[in-house]
């Protein structure tokens, strides 16, 4: 679905499925410190914790995660999906001073929690991209089914729970993949 | 501070996802405000207005249905609501929203992530323009 957001009137200068492999490598760099800074920037001013990047290794104890996805589209043939993935047991920890008792843990919480942070990062991805002449819209958070990751072009980024010694295994994967349309 | 006591204010934090609610709530809170109603969609907020006249009024740009944005519009071209700061907080952080909002008369703009930071400077603003506003009609009825 997508959002009612103001209508764009920026025109269309590149399209994602238009640049050269060293362009889009290049590109892959720049969206990965988007959302180093993004996530960083929620986790610290939300919750006041830090997290950090766990070197591009996929968290060992990311089993049956919490997953939303945004969407990220133009009006041509670029579109962007943005998946986040959460260990459950960390949004409980962050979310337990937020929601009341009889919510705690529950779907419903993980999924707005979810939800909420995924938009946030996709929206900086999103304002990334249209900074350098797209013209993307975004889509409402969704939850998304495990077939749902994409598999195409893109950058997988894990992020681990710091809390001051050693990094607790608790993670979040943020997957974010250029699929062309054609 | 403000000639204005805080604790008078009523607050209304519009937004779709409980975390935010609850996260500005606590903030609010923390600011001294006790009067502070929640709604999660426009419906809700038709309902709060009936009922209540608020001093400040935060709205997420995008919701499910009529947005915060449209919301806000619709209240702006209603001279009752000269008088209430409307606040947009959004993950829309392009300039063209920013610009988009100011003109169609939001009394500020905040970006998420929301730091506490951020949101005390923004408050204490807006509880400053509350405070000019009720002055200047204090002294336009005087006169």
């Amino acid at each position: 679905m997508d959002r009612s957001c103001a209508s764009s009137d920026a025109k269309i200068t590149t399209s994602l499925n238009g640049v050269n492999v060293s362009e889009r490598d290049g590109m892959k760099i720049e969206v990965q410190e988007v959302v180093d800074n993004a996530m960083r920037a929620t986790f610290d001013g939300m919750f006041g914790w830090s997290v950090q990047q766990s070197g591009g290794r996929i968290p060992v104890a990311l089993t049956m995660p919490v997953r939303s996805h945004v969407l990220l589209r133009d009006s041509m043939e670029s579109t962007v999906d943005v998946v986040l993935q959460f260990d459950p047991r960390l949004l409980s920890l962050a979310g337990a001073k937020l929601y009341p008792e009889d919510m705690q843990g529950s779907a419903e919480m993980m999924n707005d929690m979810a939800a909420e942070i995924s938009n946030i990062v996709a929206a900086r991805i999103k304002a990334f991209l249209n900074g350098k002449g797209h013209a993307l819209q975004m889509s409402i958070p969704e939850p998304a089914a495990f077939a749902e990751i994409p598999t195409a072009d893109g950058v997988d980024i894990s992020f681990q729970y710091d809390n001051g010694g050693t990094p607790k295994p608790l993670g979040i994967v943020v997957s974010v993949h250029l699929r062309d349309l054609n | 501070m403000f000639d204005l006591d805080v604790k008078e204010l009523r607050a209304l934090v519009v937004d779709d996802h409980m975390m935010i609610r609850r996260l500005l709530e606590g903030f609010l809170q923390e600011n001294g405000l006790v009067k502070i109603d929640l709604a999660a969609s426009s419906e809700e907020v038709e309902e709060k207005l009936e009922f209540h006249k608020y001093d400040l009024i935060f709205f997420d740009w995008n919701l499910p249905g009529k947005s915060g944005y449209a919301m806000m519009q619709g209240l702006r071209e209603n001279r009752a609501y000269d008088r209430t700061a409307i606040v947009i907080v959004t993950a829309e952080s392009e300039e063209r929203y920013v610009i988009e909002a100011l003109k169609a008369g939001a009394t500020a703009y905040i970006v998420k992530p929301v730091s506490r930071e951020a949101f005390d400077k923004t408050l204490q603003k807006v509880v400053r323009w509350i405070d000019r506003v009720r002055q200047a009609t204090q002294k336009s009825q005087q006169v």
